[in-house]
């Protein structure tokens, strides 16, 4: 082959990379640099800024206590466990990531809803959680646990069985092998995958919009508030996404570098 | 010394292969040697309790491990085996005191702080690396990492000890001194100990008796000197001609 062919298909190669990378870092750029700092601080300003601001972190925090809470442990069974019922398990945990949220969201109005499927053992009151801020939680629940729990299983997966076993002939209880051994060696993994977790929870909107609906302070997030801001002040819908994108960009960092400490340190290895 | 004799008649299947075998360390080191893929970690695994047998029966002494027969399986943290296994898995995010210390914490009821501390302190000085107390698993060599794993077995004192590879993680040059220590170390412990090994020369130094493994069953047991005078088979044959001539 001639180094003219070798140069001109690298060349190719290169080019179809460059046109995905422009396509995906334009808009951001876009947003950023079309707007002055004034702007930025008047859009700031705008009324449905700071309740969605509130909301938001007070929702996916809840959330992301749960999705840990109870992720971690069903991440370990899955880890460990080997029988179809721990694949089929997996599967279902999964489900949510690939499903798209707008179905997620009725979904759960079925389920959970005034006339949903568990109503009538849910609200003999008639109350209903739906189109409040427990709602909101559900719905991040909902599309963000299933990143932990993938994250999470896969992190228990790179412990070393044989230390496992080892603690176990010492006597070590499963907590104690779960809290003392297998936690500690995961937990780059486990940070990772909550951060990804709480990401995803960040900018949850279809399933908040079917299942919580978009009530001011009550159960709009800022997703949903960029999405009412965009019809009244494109100001305030722009500066919004500019704080998610810098809170976004700010979390991948840390997953990285959270992660690269983790394999420099040799995790599982002794 | 029969009093703390480890005695296993296992059968059991491990994928493909059926694993039926009699170990008996009858006074102190019994090494078990065979081919890649003979069965030896397996078969390590069963006295462990860490794979279930379809028949037999596991005794320490007068301790009954497994019995398949009247329904006994102790489970592992309930054995009080030592086991040491071939890349010694100390806890990489402890340091050598909190590695030993873990395990002595995991008894339950867990001795008091201050008895672990000293028994820590203890087990360290035996085994000549009380220098490593505060040191991280991963920046140890070696041979240093095998005393640990060592001290942190023993520390539980328990009932007996199974080393899987203890020197194939070594280089050339450390694993000939750390083979004499682990020798002479073995026969002061005179602890019913079962150790698993693929080289002939650690199974020369560290058996007082040796059994191969082949295909999952037993072929032969014997001292060095038995094997090498009347080896049962080719396996063996080959295996005591690849010691290097000298001490026998």
């Amino acid at each position: 082959m001639s180094a003219r062919r070798t140069a001109l298909e690298r060349a190719t190669l290169g080019l179809a990379g460059a046109v995905l990378v422009a396509f995906l870092v334009v808009p951001l750029v876009a947003l950023l640099v079309s707007v002055s700092v004034s702007e930025f601080r008047a859009g700031l300003a705008h009324p449905l800024v700071w309740p969605a601001l509130r909301l938001s972190l007070l929702t996916t925090s809840v959330s992301l206590a749960l999705v840990v809470l109870l992720g971690t442990p069903l991440a370990w069974s899955l880890a460990r466990g080997e029988g179809r019922l721990a694949r089929a398990v997996e599967t279902a945990v999964q489900l949510p990531i690939v499903i798209p949220p707008a179905v997620a969201g009725v979904a759960m109005l079925f389920a959970f809803g005034r006339r949903g499927l568990l109503a009538g053992w849910l609200y003999p009151e008639g109350w209903a959680v739906t189109f409040t801020t427990a709602a909101v939680v559900m719905a991040e629940v909902f599309v963000s646990a299933p990143f932990f729990v993938q994250a999470a299983t896969s992190a228990f997966r790179r412990v070393d069985p044989k230390l496992l076993i080892v603690a176990r002939t010492f006597g070590a209880s499963p907590f104690r092998v779960f809290f003392r051994v297998a936690i500690p060696l995961a937990a780059p993994g486990l940070v990772a995958g909550a951060a990804m977790s709480w990401a995803r929870s960040l900018g949850e909107f279809g399933a908040t919009l079917m299942f919580a609906g978009n009530l001011q302070g009550e159960t709009q997030t800022l997703p949903l508030a960029i999405y009412t801001a965009l019809e009244s002040d494109m100001r305030a819908a722009q500066a919004l996404s500019i704080v998610l994108v810098v809170v976004a960009f700010a979390l991948l960092l840390f997953v990285r570098a959270v992660l690269r400490r983790g394999s420099e340190r040799g995790e599982g290895a002794s | 010394m029969s009093a703390g004799r480890l005695h296993a008649r296992l059968t059991a299947r491990v994928g493909r292969m059926v694993i039926d075998a009699e170990l008996d360390t009858v006074a102190g080191t019994l090494v078990l040697v065979g081919p890649n893929g003979a069965g030896k970690s397996s078969l390590l695994a069963l006295l462990l309790g860490a794979l279930p047998p379809e028949r037999g029966r596991v005794s320490v002494g007068d301790t009954v491990l497994t019995d398949t027969d009247s329904g006994v399986h102790v489970p592992i943290e309930q054995r009080r085996l030592g086991y040491v296994p071939q890349d010694y898995a100390l806890f990489p995010h402890l340091s050598v005191r909190e590695n030993v210390d873990f395990a002595l914490a995991s008894a339950s009821p867990p001795p008091s702080r201050a008895e672990r501390m000293q028994r820590v302190d203890t087990v360290l000085h035996d085994l000549g690396i009380a220098s490593l107390a505060s040191r991280r698993a991963p920046t140890l060599s070696g041979g240093e990492k095998q005393r640990v794993a060592l001290a942190r077995a023993l520390s539980v004192r328990p009932r007996a000890l199974l080393l899987d590879e203890p020197l194939a993680a070594l280089d050339v040059h450390s694993r000939h001194e750390v083979r004499a220590f682990l020798a002479e170390y073995l026969r002061k412990l005179a602890l019913p100990t079962v150790v698993v090994t693929h080289d002939a020369e650690d199974a020369r130094a560290l058996g007082q008796r040796i059994a191969v493994l082949e295909a999952g069953k037993v072929t032969q047991t014997g001292t060095w000197a038995e094997l090498v005078g009347a080896p049962a088979s080719r396996f063996v044959e080959e295996f005591v001609a690849s010691a290097p001539a000298g001490r026998s």
